[in-house]
């Protein structure tokens, strides 16, 4: 299937949220990532097993409580989105989180016109561009199990969008269902 | 010495490098014009359209001149459809004499000279027909960096051409392997060359899309937009803010290769006042602007 790529220029819930820590360096640092569970999270065996959101790489500057902030926003609003992927292809509240341009595209995509509910956690990895200690750019890099089989595998890219609870809008996506075994 | 790739690089080809450690400094100019519109939400779109349009000139200011305010050596006019991923070049030979708006009748590339990147701007939307969003401005020995950044470039030469300067051994026919000082020649080169200008702007299309493909190849290294983004900010006079960038680093990331147009404005040659020029056929630039202006694409040079 071919990829969905569209720049245009997002809401779902963080299970399961988790922060690298350490320095926020300079200069694309990749860290090795630590996942820590959600603080307050509830540990029970019958509930679903969180999605699971990481700090990737940091380009720039960040202090490390606004890296913090950046990943928790951009992944949430990432992992609400595809909480919201059960509803219909052309329901506009499918693409929570999106830009209104991003939608417009996103709605009439045929990759993700076509993308069922998930099926399982997600795995999100959230890129930073920082800039005079500020967030101003981010990548998510996503694995989402689907229903109907195969994984969402991919980039989304956000801006920071103020006066949304979260304060990240998807602006563009980069998406393919692979059908790679598990 | 570690350098950076700039986000211009991502979609012009005409991109930036610097040191690591060096102070800021100005490498690159890239000015949101006030004849076109900006991208993305939250700041309005006033185009009607998805399409960007970014004028990539490639100045030849020496050292120490004011690369905004000497005559552009290369012009690309580069438009690229977000929603669809497709892209399209429309060269401008340089010597084309053309009409800049309250100056008169010159080189196109004078009108940097004389007005600076908006001055220009307005030329070439007079010219073609469309009015680019962004201009963008660097020097050619940055571009050889930055195509020394990225990795080599693959390019498909029709014809075998040489410079005695810039390229005595020539290149030979045939998909080529280019690293920098090679990448701006290739561009750079254009008495040898049958058609003159207008194979030179032919040639500098097929470099700039040996850049999308090989910046495309490493577009999902992490950090590598955030860095060519990170780069443009410390070393790129710029009035576009963080965030524009960043999308706009997307989008040029995005071009489908597959859907990747060019075609260069032809026409004849002439002497006037003493100097020789190019005689655009401006029906041909007009032609090219209404097929592209709202897609992107050219059915057909």
């Amino acid at each position: 299937m071919a990829p969905a790529r569209r720049v245009a220029a997002p809401l779902a819930t963080v299970i399961g949220l988790a922060l690298i820590t350490g320095c926020s360096g300079s200069d694309s640092s990749a860290d090795p990532d630590r996942v820590l569970p959600e603080a307050g999270g509830d540990a029970s065996a019958q509930a679903p097993a969180p999605d699971t959101v990481v700090a990737g790489t940091l380009t720039g500057m960040l202090g490390e409580r606004r890296r913090a902030d950046a990943v928790a926003g951009a992944g949430r609003v990432v992992t609400t989105w595809f909480a919201a992927l059960g509803a219909p292809a052309q329901d506009p509240g499918r693409y929570v989180g999106f830009t209104r341009r991003a939608r417009e595209l996103a709605v009439r995509d045929r990759v993700l016109r076509a993308l069922s509910a998930p099926d399982g956690p997600a795995t999100v990895r959230i890129d930073l561009l920082g800039r005079d200690a500020h967030a101003v750019g981010a990548t998510a890099r996503v694995r989402l199990p689907l229903a109907r089989g195969g994984d969402l595998v991919g980039s989304l890219y956000l801006t920071p969008h103020a006066g949304t609870a979260d304060g990240w809008r998807i602006f563009g996506f980069d998406l393919t269902r692979s059908q790679e075994a598990r | 010495m570690k350098v950076r790739l700039a986000l211009a690089a991502v979609l012009t080809g005409v991109g930036v490098l610097v040191p690591d450690a060096a102070p800021a400094a100005t490498y690159a100019h890239l000015v949101r014009t006030d004849v076109g519109a900006e991208i993305g939400a939250g700041r309005g779109v006033a185009t009607g359209t998805d399409v960007i349009w970014i004028l990539a000139v490639g100045s030849d200011a020496r050292p120490g001149e004011d690369m905004l305010r000497v005559r552009g050596d290369a012009l690309q006019l580069v438009g690229i459809d977000t929603r669809t991923g497709a892209a399209t070049s429309i060269g401008i030979p340089r010597d084309s004499y053309v009409a800049i708006p309250d100056v008169g009748s010159d080189r196109v590339n004078a009108a940097l000279y004389y007005g600076g990147p908006q001055l220009l701007a307005r030329t070439v939307a007079e010219m073609v027909g469309i009015a680019p969003d962004y201009v963008f401005v660097t020097t050619f020995p940055l571009f050889e960096e930055m195509v020394n950044d990225i990795g080599p470039i693959t390019v498909r030469n029709p014809v075998a051409f040489s410079d005695p300067y810039l390229k005595p051994n020539g290149f030979p026919v045939g998909r080529l392997e280019l690293r920098g000082y090679n990448a701006m020649a290739f561009a750079r080169i254009r008495k040898s060359l049958i058609g003159g200008d207008f194979d030179r702007s032919a040639n500098q299309q097929r470099v700039l899309r040996g850049i999308q493909a090989r910046v495309a190849e490493r577009a999902q290294e992490p950090g590598f937009l955030a860095d060519g983004v990170l780069s443009v900010l410390e070393h790129t006079e710029t009035d576009a803010n963080p965030a524009e960038l960043f999308r706009l680093a997307v989008a040029m990331a995005q071009v489908d290769p597959r859907r990747i147009t060019g075609c260069v404005v032809t026409g004849g040659y002439a002497t006037i006042n003493g100097a020789s020029v190019v005689t655009p056929d401006l029906a041909l630039a007009q032609r090219l602007g209404d097929d592209a202006r709202d897609d992107a694409e050219i059915e057909e040079c």
